[in-house]
């Protein structure tokens, strides 16, 4: 019986010690914990390509990278279409979900660059690009020496790839 | 009344002290998991360097002092090799070419990763002779010299480059 007894308080006791452990963290959480504060970045955060919307149908797991680096799929079709009266072009660029790094896209005309995209992230592409404001005058017609210049950033650090991927397209101006 | 025996009496203080027990331990969790915060600190430009120089410096052989470039690299820069220290500085010499049309600032790491010190930004054009050490690294231990670019005014970054050497301690 008084064993009993015993083992009783010695179980109420240390119930009470784990509700009063308890009762401490929770009051601690509420009252005193400080968020985890996420450095700083090195650079200025680019911002997401506007025009950008999901990928149909686009799935599976990301590629593997070397350490250190990156590894990216593209989808793109090299048929690039200009509309003045629009001040946009047409085109199909895409980041499919199994890259491991955002992209920005140049569209380049004989060494200069008529349009630039946001960032592109892994799972988005783009069907439309606004012209850039004060770029060179276009003509109607077809255009030689074209082609998007794709640039890779770490999506976490921001930090631009040394590498840039240039696709030679066909570009044709329409009023 | 029906008068509960002592043995009862405990039998319903420890199933009370239970309940209190667990819904503790449950109230618990549901508070730290509804306040682990994450707060994303924001982008802080970096600060020019007010240690840079016009020109490109005059720097002995001793010091190693050359170009990093790779084909395909949007810019140049040139630094010692040969990293030496002075006091709780190492000198650097670093530089960027006047042909650059990129900011560039150079962080000094340990082999780990750790940072040792770095530079603020300089302009194409532009050197600074050292950079300020936290903590100077045992001579004879692996560093890395890592150039960052930034695009004039928007900051994105323009790229970076990492040279591997071996910090020489105190120069003779």
């Amino acid at each position: 019986m008084h064993n009993e007894k015993r083992k009783t308080n010695l179980l109420l006791l240390l119930l009470l010690l784990i509700t009063v452990s308890a009762v401490a963290v929770t009051v601690w959480a509420l009252f005193f914990r400080e968020p985890t504060v996420i450095l700083a970045p090195d650079y200025a955060p680019r911002e997401e390509e506007e025009n950008a919307e999901p990928i149909p149908d686009d799935s599976g797991s990301k590629l593997e990278q070397p350490e250190g680096g990156g590894a990216v799929n593209l989808i793109y079709m090299t048929d690039v279409t200009v509309d003045l009266s629009e001040n946009s072009a047409g085109l199909l660029f895409g980041n499919p979900q199994k890259s491991t790094q955002d992209m920005l896209l140049q569209i380049v005309v004989q060494g200069q660059v008529i349009a630039q995209s946001g960032r592109i992230v892994p799972g988005k592409r783009v069907m439309v690009l606004d012209l850039l404001p004060g770029g060179p005058k276009l003509s109607p017609g077809g255009y030689a020496d074209c082609k998007f210049v794709v640039s890779y950033y770490d999506p976490e650090s921001g930090e631009k790839a040394l590498l840039q991927t240039e696709i030679p397209i066909s570009l044709s101006v329409a009023e | 009344m029906r008068q509960l025996s002592a043995r009862q009496k405990r039998s319903r203080l420890l199933t009370v002290s239970v309940v209190l027990c667990l819904l503790s331990i449950v109230v618990m969790g549901t508070v730290l998991c509804l306040t682990d915060r994450e707060i994303s600190a924001p982008f802080v430009p970096p600060e020019f360097d007010p240690a840079a120089q016009v020109g490109s410096p005059s720097v002995s052989e001793d010091l190693n002092y050359r170009e990093v470039y790779r084909e395909g690299m949007g810019f140049s820069s040139k630094v010692c090799a040969t990293v030496t220290a002075e006091g709780n500085t190492a000198v650097i010499y670093f530089t960027n070419p006047k042909e650059n049309t990129v900011w560039l600032k150079l962080r000094m790491m340990a082999a780990d990763g750790t940072v040792l010190g770095e530079t603020g930004l300089i302009r194409p054009g532009e050197y600074v002779r050292s950079v300020v050490l936290k903590g100077v690294p045992v001579s004879g231990s692996g560093i890395k010299l890592k150039i960052m670019a930034y695009e004039p005014e928007t900051y994105h970054s323009e790229g970076s480059a990492v040279l591997n050497t071996v910090f020489e301690g105190a120069s003779n």
